[in-house]
């Protein structure tokens, strides 16, 4: 016992006689002991211990066991003070190689009991001197068979052990490595394998080995709890590792750049989406700083995201510009996220960057087409829609360069609107187009080397001194015929594809459309313009003609009335009844002469004067107007009545007023030779109008009559009987349509006139 | 040596207006010395007394203008804004006597700084109207 060092089996060995090393005494009684163990070493000690306690004993021991087993087992019962050799030649020991032997009565995987007895008898014959000695046996071919999850071949064999068992006076040590037992698909062959043999020995991190049957069933279950939950761990394990290969299988062909960095922004981890975004391989950039990927103008950006990834906050699509290796710009939105460990410490960051260029320049292509289309809609000057038209191309085609060229009056394309190009330039160019005038539908040119262009050495020298490298021609069109052409510029040579071009021709269809409706426009607003001017013109001289009248046509007449009044006063004494008479018509010509002319110059300048409309007061001018009359003509001896509070209207109240005045004359002036006039006026609602009634007791006017009765010099009555000029009346509804109303008359040719104007209400119904 | 009588100074292109105005004056109470000129540029140099005009005892200066529209050379809108720009006619009234009623002349006319607008033929009124300018030189009433 005291060379038992280790403290387990010291314990076992003081408190547990159940235990395979209490075994020792008993005698004639067959044992099978069951260990499971953990560690080589543990399994090591405890079979040579196992073995040692035979050779103490004067019994004998086989040795069943994998070829290292079997040396580091006889190294340390050789260190108890045994030879090995000795007691072999002896026939006290035996050792066989575990796997060897197993091959000897296996049978495709099953072993086989005449094999197995064939093998083993001999053996146990010999080192039980024919039953008169007891063997200890350690044996570890079921070990091997579990570790091939031959379990049932396993189980089996113990069974074959126990029937030998019954034969023989054998202390029996089986050692099972606990790994092979974690799962539940084994714990059925474990159950069985415990149930093989007469003890179960736990493991060496188990509690001590129980006491009774009880503890020991708890002990057993203690570890099939153990071995399920080992075998939980694996499946969680295999789960992770399949999930981990997942994981990186994403990352690694993601279209993102997956960027790992460490809260100093150095690049720790770089996918291919990374390479192909930035250009940098991962051998190039892991180890570098997050910075040599930000711009010169953008530096600022990180220190930021580090201290917002340091208080474990979270960047989400955070628009921005990165630089790729060969320094052109790349518009991406980065999501950076910060990495934990277990204790939820922040250690890095990963960060997800996705390339919006082709969506940026998509939004960009759809707001400039959406300004230009706002431009053309709103624009008054064509110069606009090409300034718009120009920034619009600019923006889409990602270039400063551009142009728009138009054919002038003598068919030369000039420039009409450009973009960053010199005054050589363009003087040099201009003229020049890739289609001929009259080319109906004329396709884009691209050219996207210049090198490789045909011009002639002019036009080559002059787009070199320019650094233009790559230009395209787009004609400009309208219903296939070629107005101009709108020229984008690059000044490094540029692949022209016609998806890219796309954004192009939709503005060059707007400015197509635009300056053909401007052009349209244009005329007619010309031959408007013209119109007018022309329609001013004939103004001007009708005006200038009622001018003449008014001053030199009654010049004469007046001369001519004047000296007939002259003559009359100073010689009227002198002149018989005749002369006096014919010296009274000269006069009364004359009157009537020049208030013709006044007549016809107040209906002219009613006809062509501008008017403004406002609201009237009719209750008012109608009363100003009647007692004006009365004052001036007392004689007439009329009667005016006019109703209470006439309604307003609209209209303008030099030309109002004139009118009433001449409905009222006329009102008073047809009127049978010994009746006393009478006049009624008063007013009306016609729906929005208000119509301005004048009632005479006059002579009336026969319906026939009446559709003549507003026309210029029209007269319905004999001269003779009713003196007039034949005006009035065309002044009345002249005056009312330039106001927007009309006037008419209401008579049956016996019983007097109604005479009415009609204007728009000022006051709503 | 000052003229005693009122000079009305007539500018007038047409014989006939000429002499109705004279007739009417004549007819009136007004003791008055009319001196006529025929056209606008006449009618200034009478009153800067350029040439044969500079004999004020000929062509004395005038107490009251009448001046009609149409008019040779210069109108009688241009005669009455060159004389409203002359200190010396400050106080001296200027009436517009044409055979146009046009609203447009009448405003015109008073814009320019006329005393009084008269469509001819002179009237009596016309003629009662000169009278009180001349007895009243600096009214400016305009009719």
């Amino acid at each position: 016992m005291n060379r038992v060092d280790s403290p387990l089996l010291k314990n076992q060995k003081s408190e547990n006689d159940s235990g395979a090393d209490s075994h020792d005494n008993d005698q004639g009684e067959s044992q099978h002991f069951v260990q499971f163990y953990e560690s080589e070493s543990f399994l090591e000690t405890r079979v040579a211990e196992f073995i040692s306690k035979a050779f103490e004993s004067g019994d004998a021991a086989v040795l069943i066991a994998t070829p290292e087993h079997c040396s580091a087992i006889e190294k340390l019962i050789s260190t108890q003070g045994f030879s090995i050799p000795e007691l072999a030649k002896t026939g006290r020991y035996f050792s066989f190689d575990a796997k060897e032997m197993l091959s000897r009565f296996m049978l495709t995987n099953v072993p086989n009991e005449k094999l197995f007895y064939r093998e083993l008898r001999p053996v146990l014959d010999k080192a039980t001197d024919g039953h008169r000695r007891r063997v200890r046996a350690f044996g570890e071919m079921v070990s091997l068979l579990c570790a091939n999850k031959n379990f049932d071949a396993a189980i089996k064999l113990e069974g074959m052990w126990n029937d030998l068992n019954l034969s023989y006076p054998i202390s029996l040590l089986c050692a099972y490595p606990m790994k092979d037992f974690c799962g539940t698909s084994v714990s059925e062959a474990f159950h069985q394998i415990c149930h093989a043999h007469s003890t179960v020995l736990p493991t060496e991190n188990s509690l001590a080995a129980s006491q009774t049957e009880k503890e020991r069933a708890k002990t057993i279950a203690v570890l099939e709890q153990k071995a399920k939950s080992l075998e939980t761990e694996i499946v969680t394990r295999k789960q992770m590792e399949h999930h981990g290969r997942l994981l990186s299988a994403i990352v690694q062909y993601s279209d993102d750049a997956i960027i790992s960095k460490d809260l100093n922004g150095i690049i720790t981890s770089w996918n291919a989406g990374a390479e192909r975004i930035f250009g940098y391989k991962s051998e190039e950039i892991v180890g570098r700083s997050v910075l040599t990927l930000i711009p010169a103008d953008r530096q600022d950006e990180e220190p930021g995201i580090l201290a917002r990834l340091r208080r474990g906050e979270r960047i989400d699509h955070f628009e921005t510009v990165r630089r790729r290796k060969d320094g052109s710009y790349v518009d991406v939105s980065l999501t950076v996220s910060p990495l934990k460990d277990e204790s939820g410490k922040v250690f890095g960051a990963s960060k997800i960057a996705r390339d919006i260029t082709e969506r940026k320049r998509a939004q960009q292509i759809q707001h400039a087409l959406y300004e230009l289309a706002s431009t053309v809609n709103g624009a008054v000057a064509l110069h606009e829609i090409y300034d718009a038209a120009l920034n619009a191309v600019c923006r889409c085609q990602g270039t400063h360069r551009a142009a728009i060229l138009l054919y002038d009056s003598e068919g030369v394309m000039r420039f009409r609107a450009w973009r960053d190009l010199s005054p050589e330039y363009r003087a040099a160019v201009e003229g020049h187009s890739p289609w001929a005038r009259d080319a109906l539908s004329p396709l884009p040119v691209c050219i996207d080397d210049i090198r490789t262009a045909n011009f002639s050495e002019h036009l080559q020298e002059a787009i070199a001194r320019e650094k233009i490298q790559a230009m395209a021609f787009l004609p400009i069109t309208y219903e296939g015929r070629l107005l101009g052409k709108f020229m984008v510029y690059y000044d490094t040579p540029h692949h022209f594809t016609p998806e890219e071009l796309q954004p192009a021709q939709t503005i060059v269809t707007q400015v197509a459309f635009a300056i053909e409706r401007r052009r349209t426009g244009e005329n007619l607003e010309r031959m408007v313009n013209e119109r007018t001017a022309s329609l001013r013109e004939a103004i001007a001289q009708m005006e200038e003609f009622s001018y003449s009248i008014s001053h030199d046509l009654r010049a004469p007449v007046r001369a001519m009335q004047c000296y007939a009044e002259v003559l009359m006063e100073d010689y009227g004494g002198e002149l018989d009844e005749h002369a006096k008479k014919y010296l009274e018509r000269i006069i009364h010509s004359g009157v009537r002469m020049d208030r013709l002319i006044q007549d016809i110059l107040t209906y002219s300048r009613l006809s062509r004067r501008e008017i403004k409309l406002h609201p009237i007061s009719l209750d008012r001018l109608t009363r100003d107007i009647v007692n004006q009359y009365l004052e001036m003509k007392p004689a007439s001896g009329a009667k005016i009545l006019v109703d209470d509070a006439l309604m307003p209207v609209v209209g303008h109240e030099a030309s109002l007023s004139q009118a009433i005045s001449n409905l009222l004359n006329n009102a008073i002036k047809f009127t049978a030779p010994d009746t006393q006039p009478k006049v009624h006026l008063w007013t009306e609602r016609r729906d929005q109008d208000v119509r301005l009634w004048v009632e005479d007791n006059g002579i009336g006017i026969k319906p026939e009559y009446q559709h003549r009765l507003f026309n210029v010099f029209e007269r319905v009555h004999p001269e003779k009987n009713y003196e007039g000029t034949g005006i009035g009346l065309a002044i009345v509804r002249k005056a009312a349509e330039r106001m927007g109303g009309k006037a008419g008359v209401e008579s049956n040719g016996v019983d007097g006139s109604k005479f009415w104007i009609q204007l728009p209400a000022a006051e709503k119904s | 040596m000052i003229n005693p009588k009122p000079v009305i100074l007539l500018a007038e292109d047409d014989d006939n207006d000429v002499f109705f105005m004279r007739r009417a004056l004549q007819k009136s109470q007004i003791d008055f010395l009319l001196q006529v000129v025929t056209d606008g540029q006449q009618a200034t140099d009478y009153l800067s007394g350029h040439g044969d005009f500079s004999n004020r005892e000929k062509h004395p200066l005038p107490t009251v203008i009448l001046l009609d529209l149409k008019m040779p050379f210069l109108d009688g809108f241009e005669v009455l804004t060159w004389i409203r720009a002359q200190a010396a006619f400050k106080a001296t009234p200027v009436a517009v006597l044409t055979s146009s009623a046009e609203e447009r002349d009448r405003r015109r006319a008073r814009e320019l700084g006329a005393c009084a607008y008269f469509v001819k033929p002179p009237k009596p009124e016309t003629i009662q109207e000169i009278g009180r300018l001349i007895q009243e030189p600096q009214q400016r009433a305009v009719n």
